[in-house]
Order: C-alpha cells, then sequence, then structure tokens
C-alpha cells in the first residue's frame, strides 16, 4: 500500500454528502411548493381571487415553516451530536423531547388560532371579498396543524436517522397527493377555496401514515423515552438547548418575511408598480438560489453534527468544504448567466414591453451580484447552528435579515432611487460577510490559539495520535497494522499497546473487507486518540450496516471480533448517517 | 512472510520471519494443509516472527486442533509483543509455548 494512502482523505465525507444532496434539495423544493401549488390550481379553477386569498396567508405559512426549523432543524442537529458522541439514551430522550413540544406546541397554535380565526383574517385583509374566502381556507389549514407540524419536522429526524430518500419521498407524495385532492375537492366536489386548503391536509395526512412507518420500522433508530418526563430539569434542558440551535435558521427564514415586506413596500413607494415587477423576477431568481443554498448547508447539518459529536473536526472540514465548493458554483454560474443573459430570464416571467424588459435589467443584474454573498452568509449561519455556535449563528441570521438591508435600502434609496434599493441587497449580503469576518477575528484572538480558522474548531484533537484513510481490503488491513505499528512506536506509544491496536485495527478491517466482497470496496476512516491511560480507536466504514459486535460470526473458529474484544477494554458499536462506527478502547 | 520448513521423520518445524497478518495468513494455512497430514510433532518457531493477527491466530488454533488428534505442537521463541497478545486471548492456555 503506497505511502500517499496513509493519509485522512474525504472519500466517506464526500460521499455520505453526495448521498444526502439530492433528497435534502428535493424535500427543500418541496416543503415549500404546497401553497405554490395550491394557489396554481385554485387561481386556474376559481379564479383571481382565490389566488389572492391563498397568498395572504403566506405569513402563517412562513411561521409555521419557521417553526418546523425551529424544533425539526433544531433538534436534529442535537441530536446528531449526540449520535456521534454514541449516547443514544440522550438521543432518544431529545427525540421525546422534540415529540412533546411539538404536540403542545400544536395544541397551542389551535387553541390561539380556531377562536381567533376571522380577527386574524380580518388583520390579513380588509377586502371584503377576500376575508371569507381567506377564512374559508383558514379553518381546515389550522385543523391540519398537528399533521403539517408533525411531518415537516419528522422528516428532518428521517434524513438524520440516514434515510434522506425516504424524507424526501414523504415530501414529494404529499404534494402529489395535494395536487391530485385539489382537483377532486374543488373541481369534481365543488367544495371552493376549502376543498383546496383539505387537500393540503389530505396531503400531509398520508406523508403522516408514511412518516409513521419509518418510526415503527427497524430501520429508525429514534424511539420514545418517555422517562425524560420524570425528569423535568433535562427535559428543560434539552428543550432550550434544541430551541437555541435552531433559533437561528427560524430565525433567517422568518426574517425572510420581514425583509420581504420591508422590500416591497419601499419598493413600491420609491419605484412603483413597474419596480414591484422588477423585485418579483428578483425573488424568483432568489429563491431559485434558496433551493441549492438550503440543500448545499442542510445536507452539511447532520454529517458536521455526527462528526463534531466524535470531535472529528476533519470530517467537519470535509463536510464544509463540500458545501462551499457546490455554493460557490452554483451562485457563481448562477450569476454570470443572469449579468450575461438577463433578457431570457425576464421574458420567461412574461414581461415583454421593450420598456419593462429595460427597468428590470439593472435590477436583476444588480441583484444576482449578490448571490454569492448571499449563498456563503446562509452557510456561514447553517454551519454555525451545527456546529452549536448559537450566538453566532442568530448574529449572522439577524445581520443578514435586518440589521444592514433596512438602513442601506433607506439611505441608497435616497441617493440613487430605486437603484439605491438594488444596490441595497447586495451591500446586505456582502455586509453580513465583512460582520462575520470580523467578528471571527474577534473570537479567534479571544480564543489565544485555540482555533486558528474560521471553522472555530480546535485545528486538531489534542489527543489524536493518528487519523488515515483507506479502501477496504486485506492487502490494505495488513499493510495498515504495519503502519501502526511503527508510526504508534515512533510516537513514544508503549509496543504492547501499539501492537495490540493494529491487531485490533488489522482485524476489524479485514472483516470489513471480507463482508463488502470485491467490487465494491468500503471506505474506511480510523482515527486513534489517547485519553489518560487509554488509547482509543475510532473506526468507520460506509459498507453496509453491519454491528460486528452483536453479530459475532459463528461460522469462524475464531473470529475478529473475539480478538479483537480479547485485546481491547470495550468495543462498541453505533450505526450513524448510515456509516458503521466502532470505538474501541485498549 | 517467508516460511522455512524443515520436515524429518514425523516432525515438522516451521520456522516463520516477518508479520504473519490477513495478507499471509492463508499462505501458512495453505502450507500446514499440504504437510500437516500423519505429523505427530508441528513446532513453530518464532524467533524471527514480529507480528501476529488475528487471522494468523485462527491459523495458530486451527493446527492445534489437529494436532491435539494426531500428535503435539509447539511454539517456540515467542517475542514480548507476540507473548503479550498470548497472553490476553488466551492463547497461553491452549498452546504449549516454550
Amino acid at each position: 500500500m503506497s505511502e500517499t494512502a496513509l493519509k485522512r482523505n474525504s472519500v466517506t465525507i464526500n460521499r455520505k454528502y453526495a448521498e444526502y444532496f439530492l433528497p435534502t434539495v428535493l424535500t427543500a423544493m418541496a416543503t415549500n411548493i404546497a401553497m405554490i401549488v395550491d394557489s396554481i390550481i385554485a387561481g386556474n379553477i376559481l379564479g383571481k381571487n382565490a389566488l389572492a386569498a391563498i397568498n395572504l396567508l403566506s405569513p402563517v405559512a412562513q411561521l409555521y415553516f419557521s417553526l418546523t426549523i425551529l424544533f425539526g432543524l433544531g433538534a436534529s442537529s442535537v441530536i446528531a451530536v449526540a449520535k456521534g458522541k454514541n449516547d443514544k439514551k440522550l438521543v432518544n430522550r431529545i427525540f421525546t423531547t422534540t415529540f412533546i413540544a411539538v404536540v403542545l406546541l400544536c395544541v397551542v397554535l389551535m387553541a390561539i388560532q380556531l377562536p381567533l380565526a376571522g380577527g386574524i383574517c380580518s388583520l390579513l385583509t380588509k377586502d371584503k371579498v377576500l376575508n371569507p374566502l381567506l377564512y374559508q381556507y383558514y379553518i381546515p389549514y389550522i385543523i391540519g396543524t398537528p399533521l403539517n407540524l408533525m411531518l415537516l419536522c419528522s422528516t428532518y429526524f428521517i434524513r438524520t436517522d440516514n434515510r434522506p430518500r425516504f424524507a424526501s419521498n414523504i415530501i414529494i407524495v404529499a404534494n402529489i397527493i395535494n395536487l391530485i385532492m385539489d382537483y377532486v375537492y374543488m373541481g369534481v366536489f365543488n367544495m371552493g377555496i376549502a376543498g383546496s386548503s383539505i387537500a393540503t391536509v389530505t396531503g400531509y395526512a398520508v406523508g403522516f401514515v408514511m412518516m409513521i412507518t419509518h418510526f415503527v420500522s427497524k430501520k429508525s433508530t429514534l424511539h420514545f423515552d418517555f422517562s425524560i418526563l420524570k425528569a423535568p430539569k433535562k427535559f428543560f434542558e434539552i428543550f432550550s438547548e434544541l430551541i437555541t440551535v435552531g433559533l437561528s435558521g427560524a430565525l433567517g427564514t422568518l426574517l425572510i418575511t420581514v425583509k420581504m415586506l420591508f422590500l416591497n413596500w419601499i419598493i413600491q413607494s420609491t419605484g412603483g408598480r413597474d419596480a414591484m415587477a422588477s423585485y418579483s423576477i428578483c425573488s424568483s431568481s432568489q429563491i431559485f438560489m434558496s433551493m441549492f443554498i438550503t440543500g448545499a448547508s442542510q445536507t452539511m447539518i447532520p454529517i458536521v453534527g455526527v462528526c463534531l459529536g466524535e470531535k472529528d473536526f476533519d470530517g467537519i472540514r470535509y463536510a464544509f468544504r463540500r458545501a462551499f465548493t457546490i455554493l460557490a458554483v452554483v451562485s457563481v454560474v448562477t450569476m454570470l448567466f443572469i449579468l450575461v443573459a438577463p433578457e431570457p430570464v425576464i421574458r420567461l416571467f412574461g414581461i415583454t414591453a421593450e420598456n419593462d424588459i429595460a427597468n428590470a435589467v439593472p435590477a436583476l443584474r444588480i441583484n444576482a451580484l449578490s448571490f454569492p454573498a448571499l449563498a456563503f452568509s446562509f452557510l456561514f449561519l447553517y454551519y454555525y447552528m451545527a456546529t452549536q455556535r448559537k450566538t453566532l449563528s442568530t448574529t449572522i441570521a439577524v445581520v443578514n435579515g435586518i440589521v444592514i438591508l433596512i438602513p442601506s435600502a433607506l439611505i441608497l434609496s435616497v441617493f440613487f432611487g430605486i437603484t439605491g434599493v438594488w444596490i441595497s441587497l447586495v451591500v446586505a449580503q456582502v455586509g453580513t460577510l465583512i460582520v462575520l469576518y470580523f467578528i471571527i477575528l474577534v473570537i479567534k484572538r479571544k480564543s489565544k490559539g485555540k482555533y486558528d480558522s474560521f471553522y472555530l474548531i480546535e485545528s486538531n484533537d489534542n489527543n489524536e495520535v493518528v487519523s488515515l484513510s483507506f479502501k477496504g481490503s486485506k492487502e490494505n488491513a495488513s499493510g495498515v497494522s504495519l503502519y501502526l505499528t511503527s508510526f504508534l512506536t515512533s510516537h513514544n506509544i508503549e509496543k504492547n499497546v501499539a501492537n495490540r491496536i493494529a491487531v485490533a485495527v488489522e482485524g476489524i478491517s479485514a472483516d470489513i473487507a471480507e463482508r463488502t466482497g470485491k467490487k465494491k470496496k468500503a471506505d474506511i476512516d480510523i482515527r486513534i486518540m489517547i485519553d489518560g491511560g487509554d488509547a482509543i480507536i475510532s473506526i468507520r466504514d460506509n459498507g453496509e450496516p453491519y454491528d460486528i459486535v452483536s453479530n459475532d460470526s459463528e461460522e469462524k473458529t475464531l473470529s475478529e471480533i473475539e480478538v479483537v474484544k480479547a485485546v481491547s477494554k470495550s468495543v462498541e458499536y453505533s450505526s450513524v448517517l448510515g456509516f458503521n462506527r466502532l470505538v474501541i478502547k485498549i | 512472510m517467508t516460511i522455512n520448513m524443515i520436515s524429518e521423520d514425523n516432525q515438522i518445524i516451521l520456522s516463520l520471519s516477518g508479520r504473519l497478518d490477513a495478507t499471509n495468513a492463508p499462505k501458512l494455512e495453505a502450507e500446514l494443509k499440504k504437510s500437516i497430514n500423519g505429523v505427530e510433532k508441528l513446532v513453530f518457531d518464532f524467533k524471527e516472527l514480529e507480528y501476529i493477527s488475528s487471522a494468523g491466530l485462527r491459523v495458530l488454533l486451527n493446527s492445534q486442533k489437529v494436532m491435539n488428534k494426531q500428535g503435539e505442537m509447539i511454539v517456540r521463541n515467542v517475542n514480548d509483543t507476540i507473548a503479550d497478545v498470548f497472553e490476553i486471548t488466551g492463547f497461553v492456555d491452549i498452546l504449549t509455548i516454550e
């Protein structure tokens, strides 16, 4: 085996990232699509008033969406870290706490909204035609609250439970059912606009049943542990942890609504209806970007969380770099495309008058300049959320959402008119990165050398002696054991301990090679740490899930795991994000 | 790993050098399969052997099982690290180590 192979590489992390990316993008797309589908179909069947009434409920829908990020993404991030630490009890307790909290939240939301639905509708519109339509749409929406929130929250859990495709399938199926039932309820049964809302709830109900099949299946690693109710202090500790972790993501989403409301106002007052048309196109192009931003960032979150729990700092960097590369490519390509050819994009939205196109071109071009910074701002927001730097990620959400945008739009619009507003979109994103740069600088300085980069993680686990990756083959297993014997003894590890480590690593690696066969070799990451008087070996592979500790082979006279158990103090197996992970203490 | 085999009457002396690991163990196993029939005394000389893996231990255990039925098996000149592995895996109770 070559010397260069005896280094840690990003193969396992990158493959896991690739496996999660597309389903996460699809989930992000589909999650937002229910109301768009409703409004398009209702508009076609019932007319433009129905379309307007459904869109009026956007702030409530956005609030619900933020709540699912708060609880779903927040809790699944905390669960990923606990899974990395192999703390199964904590994992189940976080899951149970979130379930209880979401059930209570649904009860509260329904109890508040049902009696106040009329008043809330009046707040959203004074229009006498739209108000009753909105009310008819709103009531089934409120009744569907438990299905809506629990379903969307659970998709984050299912993804962290290594079933990203199933999570995205649930949302896609729910939306297809919604689409079909829209036609059935409104077209066949003439249920009016309420039919549209009931169709959404029907879709969620089907998704809910699919979701339950995951949690009752053997594939689920998340189980209820209601003993948490006997420990109220622990319950609130977990509750507060998941809320604070999820807050930045939820706030980021919620502030998008605030930002849109503010921009609607300032653009209408500065540039009038024509400028609003330009802004609609800018918004749509941002939604296109958001799909990738959410996909790339949320793919990273469970991987970073697990690596953080395992103290695998190299793994964290690999996952971040992968997300960064994807976003850099997508944002720069999209930006360049719009800069070079904005007109086809504008025509796509049905704007054909030369004057309207001339107005929209500078808006679209200036807005496109913000894409790379927009992508990186949200990437950092989610990265610091995943690494549990709650204050920093929340700060990014607030700075990005309102702190820079509102004053810069107000000031620049005075000097440059509507162009000033477009420029403020760029200023807000670039400004966020500049503010972030200085905050990181301060944190690094205060850390007195603990952090040497924007990752804000220790440059390496101080206890880590060696970290390497290789393909699972018997030849490589032997090669690695040879390498480890010489490397560890030359790094002041006692000869017998080094030998036991080599025997354990070779045994497990050879077993992985034997199980995965010759065609598709597993990728193996090995890290060796010294903790007090113990040597800790962490072995992670991306072969088929297999609990070697519990499924001791009886075919062999002396199995690998029997020898490993004999040479070690303890061996623990866990399946995290579909990786097999063994922690061997020697 | 190199295997040096001396066969005399009903006795075999196998001198191993290098590493008896997952890659080399099948080679030793094959060698033993060929020559162990009818042998009454099997001696492993580990003077030059630096390392033994679980695959190597398995070969020793299987050989011991065979030799229990047809004679005796002795392991000689074991170095400290291999002796440590024999000790913690309980092989000291199974093998005859000189």
